[in-house]
């Protein structure tokens, strides 16, 4: 994910965070391109920061958080910083997501085996209706329509395994 | 005592299995399947054997070959832990022929306690109130059924295959739909509808005997569950009315007694006020095993070993007024929690879990493990005890405060809010808090993306 950082009101960075990575060891940050090897060394009791690694030089660190939990001051070894934190562009998540529920395909997103087919090509169908089964990690996963339309093909059989990004149904 | 056993299970259950016979001085065999090769209970095991291929079922529900291989290393015994094959008919009949001991329940016993109708009728025999139900044989049977109810697969177990029938509109579907289900993991169409209480305390007891003492181990409340898989337990729950416990564990009691039981059973409940009834009983320990062994200080898988090898019954029963002490246990999954609960897969970069006086952790996982769609998407679970219960509440705190799970999205963030919550505090979580705690601001974020149940 990329953010756009202000310090002191006046130094603009563009820094980049590793999509989905757990914030305390994320070790891939990028800060204006260049990448960073950060190291999360210390935490108080309530799993705040307190002092860290970078470029395996040390530094105390205090994150003063607003009433939302965003930054609004970092303190670094004693002095104190006003800075400005906001995300850059849509979650590439959600930018997948949209696209997904556009193209009308139904995608596994995890290997597994296809238990009921709750639909048949030419079923009229409403966004979150459903229209398969998927067992994977010994749980019945429901997959819902992304949006509404027409079922104009289905690619699986029941008792098929399916791979990672198999496409199952389509729906126009 | 057996010298030798068998292991027919995966992740901590097998290991801890392991762990009680190597403490006995039994040597172990196990068992895996291609995903599972470096897992963590065939590091542990005397021996291992292959087994096949996840992605084509040869695994852990493969009886020939898991026979075979008891009969080639001359084993005494065979665990089969829970899931898999430990609720398999044919394979308790199979081993009873070749005169293998399995581990648990007596065969005949066992297949005779699968049938949830049949232990619930007997219960009413013992004017045990129950949780009204009946089978279904037709889409006409359901009609007597006053929705919200459920239906569950009349031989299920680990709480899947169970749907909800909010109303009459969606009856025909979800019926469909369960009888579908119930062939598919069970092997077997039967099912039954049951009532469904909204609001209710789902209480576990375990007892365990030998067909003619019996040991009744103090309350575990699990109430909270997500797609009815247990999420957090807490043992005893003192914030259930002692006299309602008692009455519980007597209940739990008095149906061991009436069923004989042989070794280990669990017992479920509901508690909606001041009003008991009994939901279901499954011939094995339960799955919150862990957090009774916390407060009481027994090994329940040893106890089953000795049980089953013909020894002494070495737990004790504790009057619940006696009891010192509570006792939690959370479970950590590989599930997205900001992302609808999403299953997820991929290599657990590293654990981080403190330790200190009284906390138990139990990993399915080592780092660099990975988590694959084969099998269910326990990572480990973290256990705490203390005196009281605000001490217990605030030792849970800071051991997840402490806790760091990377390369894999979990169910941390959720339960670290879970234990935060006021509900939580004052002993009130029941089986409706999903979709109760929903609307509070700090889930908002699963609440935007929608959540399903």
């Amino acid at each position: 994910m990329n953010y756009k950082m202000i310090i002191d009101n006046r130094d603009k960075f563009k820094v980049y965070l590793k999509e989905n990575a757990d914030l305390n060891f994320s070790n891939e940050v990028k800060v204006n391109g260049k990448e960073h090897n950060v190291e999360f060394v210390n935490f108080d009791r309530h799993g705040n920061i307190r002092s860290v690694f970078i470029d395996n030089k040390y530094y105390d660190v205090e994150i003063e958080k607003g009433p939302d939990g965003i930054p609004e001051n970092i303190v670094i070894d004693g002095q104190k910083y006003p800075v400005q934190f906001t995300r850059v562009g849509r979650d590439r998540f959600i930018v997948k997501q949209e696209a997904r529920v556009k193209s009308g395909k139904i995608v596994a997103l995890i290997p597994g085996k296809v238990i009921n087919l709750m639909v048949k090509t030419g079923d009229q169908v409403n966004e979150g209706d459903l229209v398969l089964l998927l067992e994977a990690m010994k749980m019945e996963n429901e997959i819902a329509a992304p949006r509404s339309g027409v079922v104009k093909q289905i690619l699986v059989d029941e008792n098929d395994n399916v791979e990672k990004g198999q496409v199952m149904v389509v729906i126009e | 005592m057996f010298k030798k056993i068998l292991i027919a299970n995966r992740g901590n259950i097998a290991v801890n299995i392991i762990r009680a016979c190597r403490e006995i001085g039994i040597d172990t065999v196990t068992v895996f399947s291609d995903v599972d090769k470096e897992s963590i209970h065939v590091r542990y095991a005397d021996k291992a054997y292959f087994l096949g291929k996840a992605k084509y079922q040869e695994d852990y529900t493969r009886k020939d070959r898991i026979l075979q291989i008891a009969q080639e290393e001359k084993v005494d015994a065979i665990h089969p832990g829970f899931g898999f094959l430990a609720q398999s008919r044919e394979f308790m009949s199979e081993c009873k022929e070749l005169g293998i001991t399995v581990i648990g329940e007596e065969p005949d016993k066992l297949i005779e306690f699968m049938d949830k109708v049949r232990t619930k009728e007997i219960a009413k025999e013992l004017k045990i109130p129950v949780v009204e139900g009946k089978v279904i044989e037709s889409l006409e049977d359901l009609d007597s059924m006053k929705p919200p109810f459920l239906i569950k697969p009349i031989f299920g177990f680990a709480g899947r295959g169970m749907h909800y029938v909010e109303n009459n509109s969606e009856k025909e579907k979800i019926y469909k739909m369960a009888l579908k289900e119930a062939e598919f993991i069970y092997g077997d169409k039967s099912i039954y509808a049951e009532e469904y209480i909204k609001k209710a305390y789902l209480i576990e007891v375990c007892v365990v005997g030998n067909g003619k003492d019996y040991k009744c181990l103090p309350t575990i409340d699990s109430s909270l569950r997500r797609k009815f898989q247990k999420i957090i337990s807490e043992c005893p729950a003192e914030y259930i009315d002692l006299k309602i416990r008692k009455k519980i564990m007597d209940y739990a009691k008095k149906l061991a007694k009436k069923l004989e039981i042989s070794n280990m059973g669990t017992f479920e409940f509901l508690v909606d006020g001041k009003k008991i009834y009994f939901l279901e009983f499954n011939s094995r320990l339960p799955v919150s095993y862990t957090v009774l062994e916390m407060l009481t200080g027994f090994n329940l898988i040893k106890e089953q070993i000795n049980i089953s090898a013909g020894n002494k019954m070495q737990v004790e029963e504790i009057a619940l007024d006696k009891i010192k002490g509570n006792a939690f246990e959370c479970r950590i999954h590989s599930e997205d929690y900001f992302n609808r609960f999403k299953p997820s897969t991929g290599v657990i970069e590293n654990l981080i879990i403190p330790g200190g006086k009284d906390v138990r952790v139990e990993f399915d996982y080592f780092n660099g493990d990975e988590v694959s769609s084969y099998y269910d998407s326990q990572v480990a679970r973290i256990l705490v005890k203390a005196l009281h219960r605000n001490e217990m509440i605030n030792k849970i705190r800071w051991v997840l405060e402490g806790t760091k799970i990377s390369g894999i999205p979990s169910t941390l963030p959720f339960i670290y809010n879970v234990v935060n919550t006021k509900l939580f505090e004052s002993g009130k979580i029941v089986s409706d808090f999903i979709t109760h705690i929903m609307r509070e601001r700090r889930f908002k974020k699963v609440r935007e993306k929608g959540y399903v149940a």
